[in-house]
């Protein structure tokens, strides 16, 4: 679920001092071009239950029979409660559902399936809801080009049931700890509160415009861990699950940038085409909704019929990364495009 | 790789002008030395060299040969006279 509003770069000239020639590479290179972003007071929240909706509706599950609900976010509409538990209510489920939050970013859809696929493995469910979405637009200082013209906002729901089949998922989760300066929101939280200093705009040593309560990375730091990590995870997945690079269809990165995919496939020496990265320049980074996103955009047409092995592999924020190696049939629906009213 | 094979590849990175580079220059002096300039040159040394520049390491660097020196041997000696 994407919000209908769209920026383009080429209309911010402006933050690049007017130089045409740096936003022709910009496009070219790093795949920026136009983002989706939400308008006034959209939450992740909003743009999650119009795709929890649509989803239910569309699969036409009985909401009583939904056991869980579980909202990947780092946007979420309140620190109490949880952005799940206001879902529940606002999606009509049943008391004898679990609903919590994942604070997680882009690596956070993958948590997210690996949760919900425990939940179901174990037994305790049959149909979880999974949502993902981040309104990151919100986040940004629109004055810091390093990072606003990268983030476009989406929300996300996938539902995991229980099937009379057994197929095999992989699951690789990680955690570099050590890295969480890299990509932050400093302030506005518990750790250091908003306060006038806080909200004071600073300009940075590239001439990047923000306050602590934005959110912020540190390019080159996270460019490293993704070209570092990435290629291996990539490797251990296949070593776990016992396939080889070339029995697999595709693999839907977390879609940073062009340029970070690009790199990692080159690393990996697979053929860049299996990595769909069409998604970055119409929309935006999505964060945590960028792989169902991508799946839905440029899969949908691909996996009409037949079964396809694919790799899901989210990086980010955390510093965490996580990936999956699953089957994946019969892919349905496309991006649909956010219409309610808050 | 020579140093001015170096050079080439990292004129190309700040658009410079081919063969204007000669080593010595201040990189804040460098106009198109950015974050984006950064993560291009990390991603040239990683597919030239197999090697990873820490951000760090990249930060530290006052010039063109501070960031050539980070390349140690790899960067080969070019023959006297040249």
């Amino acid at each position: 679920m994407i919000p209908p509003h769209r920026k383009r770069i080429d209309d911010e000239a402006d933050l690049y001092g007017g130089d045409r020639v740096q936003l022709e590479k910009l496009k070219k290179t790093i795949g920026l071009n136009e983002r989706h972003v939400v308008e006034g007071k959209t939450t992740s929240a909003d743009l999650c239950e119009e795709a929890a909706n649509r989803l239910l509706d569309l699969l036409g599950t009985d909401r009583g029979k939904v056991d869980a609900i579980v909202m990947v976010t780092q946007t979420p509409d309140y620190f109490q409660p949880a952005t799940a538990a206001y879902l529940h209510g606002k999606l009509g489920l049943p008391e004898d559902c679990a609903a919590f939050d994942v604070n997680l970013g882009c690596s956070g859809y993958v948590y997210g399936l690996w949760l919900a696929f425990l939940m179901v493995e174990s037994g305790g469910c049959e149909n979880v809801l999974l949502l993902a979405g981040d309104t990151m637009s919100r986040c940004v200082n629109p004055r810091d080009r390093a990072v606003a013209p990268l983030f476009g906002d989406a929300g996300s729901a996938t539902l995991v049931q229980r099937s009379g089949e057994s197929t095999p998922v992989y699951f690789c989760l990680n955690t570099d700890g050590r890295g969480y300066r890299h990509i932050i929101v400093p302030a506005g939280a518990f750790r250091m509160p908003k306060s006038e200093e806080t909200s004071r705009e600073f300009t940075d040593e590239n001439g990047n415009v923000r306050c602590l309560e934005n959110f912020a990375m540190n390019g080159a730091e996270v460019f490293n861990f993704s070209i570092k990590v990435e290629p291996v995870a990539i490797q251990e997945i296949l070593g776990y699950s016992g396939r080889s690079k070339e029995e697999i269809d595709y693999i839907v990165f977390h879609q940073a940038n062009r340029y970070i995919i690009s790199n990692i496939m080159r690393r990996l020496k697979i053929p860049p085409e299996k990595a769909p990265c069409g998604t970055v320049e119409k929309y935006g980074n999505q964060s945590s909704a960028s792989i169902p996103a991508t799946i839905c955009d440029s899969l949908a047409g691909e996996i009409r019929d037949g079964r396809r092995t694919v790799i899901l592999s989210g990086f980010g924020v955390g510093l965490s990364w996580a990936s999956c190696l699953a089957e994946l049939e019969r892919v349905g629906c496309g991006l649909a495009t956010y219409q309610s009213a808050p | 790789m020579t140093k001015k094979e170096f050079l080439n590849l990292f004129e190309e990175i700040i658009e410079a002008d081919p063969g204007s580079l000669k080593g010595s220059e201040t990189l804040v002096d460098i106009r198109k030395w950015d974050s984006l300039a950064v993560v291009g040159l990390i991603a040239m040394v990683d597919e030239n060299f197999g090697l990873t520049l820490s951000a760090k390491a990249i930060r530290d660097s006052k010039t063109v040969a501070d960031l050539i020196g980070l390349l140690g041997d790899r960067i080969l000696q070019e023959p006297a006279g040249t």
